[in-house]
């Protein structure tokens, strides 16, 4: 019986189909189902407004504070240098709270990836599909950057509300945007890796909250604590050769330049120090001086490279696992 | 007819745990095999082998001449596989879970969306496409499951107990839709372990046991096997006894048993001979003057090889 596929009678349109889309898959316009797929569910029903709503009222929130704490104690005789400087504090402290809340929102959208998938037995079907463990990774993760694209985009008129104000200027806004984006694809890739090797969603998230609150609050503490322990007995900073204190310098800015935050703030600094949007010259001593890139360039170039690497353990993790 | 899926010396030890031995299988095009043994007698761990989910520990397997082991991405192409358990995405819609698993068997969007119509025509959920996947009874998830392994019309069908704690309706759906399926030329591996349940569908039937292959065969071949020794039942109006002793005096008669029955009582003669011998046994029952009101032989379902052949080792 049959020797004919009798299903392409009842399916003429799969003759056509096959062989179809092997490879060139960047080159192909053709889109990634699973991203199609998370974003229809993301966006289906109340949850993702919720939480869009919460994180812009949260945000809110925070600046009315801010504003009303700022006039109520500096009630001087008002002016320009008052408010430019209210300014820059809301536009500082928004941007703070908007990277805890990126670093700490968007693991939950990652966490369960793939561990998830495994828990609600939805992995082994995915995985006899033609789907690759590339597209996999990549569907899972640019459905989360893309919401949380919305919710950073979301917060930018927050944000600019300091132009209103005064004190900041467009680059800051830029810079602040760029180290937001880069803090949500960091974290977002982490989750991911997590998600590959947990076994379950709960050991997934705990790991990235770890890693988040790590690297928001550890990481800048940890620095203070250091500095504090270090500076009395660098006095004689000035008597190092100027070689040491360069390596020195760069060792210092290096390491503030890895949490999101202390990158903000020294770029912030050395914004307003220096003038530096990328980059600004430091005197050593009177004859040698050494360009210091500005934090946030550090700080994006260190999170690409690592990226990088964790999307590639991510993926062959992946890769791996039918082969067990 | 071809062979399809072949296993050889295929193995898989979990530690010290082997849950498949040395098994040599082979599945023509067009058959429905049944795969049936016992809970835990090696049947996932083979079917999840053939889906290339997992790798034998040794041996090899192929499913239309590719092998399970190095080309991975043309055995995909090849089978539709349906897990025993799986999960469904509850949060989409009846098309949008069809059209996505469609997405991911890489056919073209231009295509797709008949396909979606036409697979839910086929496992008779068109009148559900709008609703929610979670909406729907276990039955029609495991249908539209099944909908979801067609998407790409593979040649051949893993079913992983593809009936399994269905309703009786349910059941008889699923039978049903496989028997299409054949009669569209897909080859069929499916397994259970409840015999009865796929016997009716099933033209070829494998029987594992503690992850040996204990017996394989067509369905007639494997009925024949217990029809080697074949039960009868006598009902007589009278000389029960008179009809006991001549019964046992013939010589392919190998036991007679009197059991329970209307009145006087019937006889269980266990018969060892073919069709023209069992004829020519009944009409000397009634030359010899018995009065005989039933002759009918206790036709032993596939279970009762089933139950022979495994002995119950595993459980």
């Amino acid at each position: 019986m049959g020797e004919e596929p009798t299903m392409a009678k009842l399916h003429p349109v799969l003759l056509p189909s096959q062989g179809r889309g092997r490879g060139r898959g960047w080159l192909r316009r053709e889109s990634n189902p699973l991203l199609i797929k998370e974003l229809r569910g993301r966006m289906r029903g109340a949850r993702a407004f919720v939480v869009l709503t919460v994180y812009l009222l949260l945000l809110s929130c925070f600046t009315s504070i801010i504003y009303y704490a700022y006039t109520a104690s500096a009630r001087g005789p008002g002016g320009g240098p008052e408010m430019a400087y209210l300014g820059k504090v809301i536009f500082a402290s928004v941007v703070i709270i908007e990277i805890f809340m990126v670093a700490f929102i968007t693991p939950a959208f990652t966490a369960g990836a793939i561990s998830g998938e495994r828990e609600r037995k939805t992995y082994e079907l995915l995985r006899t599909t033609l789907l690759s463990a590339r597209k996999l990774v990549f569907g899972k993760l640019s459905s989360a950057l893309t919401y949380m694209l919305l919710l950073i985009l979301a917060a930018v008129p927050l944000e600019s509300l300091a132009f209103v104000l005064g004190g900041v200027v467009v680059e800051e806004l830029a810079i602040a945007l760029v180290i937001l984006l880069v803090t949500a694809l960091v974290f977002a890739v982490m989750g991911l890796l997590f998600s590959s090797f947990a076994r379950t969603t709960l050991v997934s998230t705990v790991l990235s909250y770890v890693t988040a609150l790590l690297l928001t609050v550890g990481l800048p503490v940890l620095m203070l604590i250091s500095i504090a322990l270090v500076a009395p007995s660098m006095y004689d900073f000035d008597s190092l050769s100027w070689i040491a204190q360069a390596v020195l310098m760069y060792l210092v800015f290096f390491i503030a330049s890895l949490s999101p935050i202390s990158a903000a703030i020294a770029s912030e600094i050395m914004l307003e120090e220096e003038s530096a949007i990328l980059y600004f010259w430091y005197d050593v001593d009177a004859t040698h001086r050494i360009p210091i890139p500005s934090a946030w360039i550090v700080y994006t170039v260190v999170c690409l490279a690592l990226v990088l690497v964790l999307l590639l353990i991510t993926v062959l993790r992946v890769r791996r696992q039918e082969t067990k | 007819m071809a062979t399809i899926v072949e296993t050889r010396r295929l193995t898989k030890r979990y530690g010290r745990l082997t849950a498949v031995e040395e098994l040599d299988l082979t599945v023509n095009e067009g058959a429905v095999f049944g795969f049936v043994g016992p809970n835990g007698a090696g049947k996932t761990t083979t079917m999840r082998i053939l889906a290339t989910l997992l790798r034998p520990t040794a041996g090899e397997a192929w499913v239309a001449g590719q092998s399970v082991l190095k080309e991975r991405r043309s055995v995909r192409r090849t089978i539709g596989y349906m897990p025993d358990f799986f999960g469904v995405y509850g949060d989409m819609k009846v098309w949008e879970y069809l059209d996505f698993f469609a997405a991911c068997y890489e056919i073209p969007p231009a295509t797709r969306c008949r396909l979606v119509d036409d697979l839910l025509e086929l496992v008779d959920l068109a009148h559900r496409r709008e609703d929610y996947v979670d909406a729907l009874s276990r039955g029609m998830k495991q249908r539209l499951c099944l909908a979801r392994a067609l998407a790409h019309d593979p040649q051949v069908l893993i079913l992983d107990e593809p009936a399994s704690g269905l309703d009786p309706r349910a059941r008889v759906e699923i039978r049903e839709l496989l028997r299409e399926l054949q009669a569209m030329g897909k080859t069929i591996f499916v397994s259970s372990h409840i015999l009865s349940e796929i016997e009716e569908v099933c033209t070829h039937v494998g029987i594992i046991e503690a992850g040996r292959l204990v017996a394989t065969g067509t369905l007639e071949e494997m009925r024949k096997r217990i029809q080697v020794r074949r039960i009868v039942r006598v009902g007589l109006m009278g000389q029960v006894e008179e009809a006991q002793a001549w019964l046992a005096g013939r010589p392919d008669v190998a036991r007679v048993e009197s059991v329970a029955g209307n009145g006087e009582g019937d006889l269980q003669v266990t018969f060892a001979g073919d069709d023209e011998a069992l004829a020519r046994l009944l009409s000397d029952m009634v030359s010899a003057g018995f009065p005989v009101v039933l002759f009918s032989e206790e036709t032993g379902g596939l279970e009762d090889v089933f139950m022979r052949l495994t002995k119950g080792i595993v459980s």
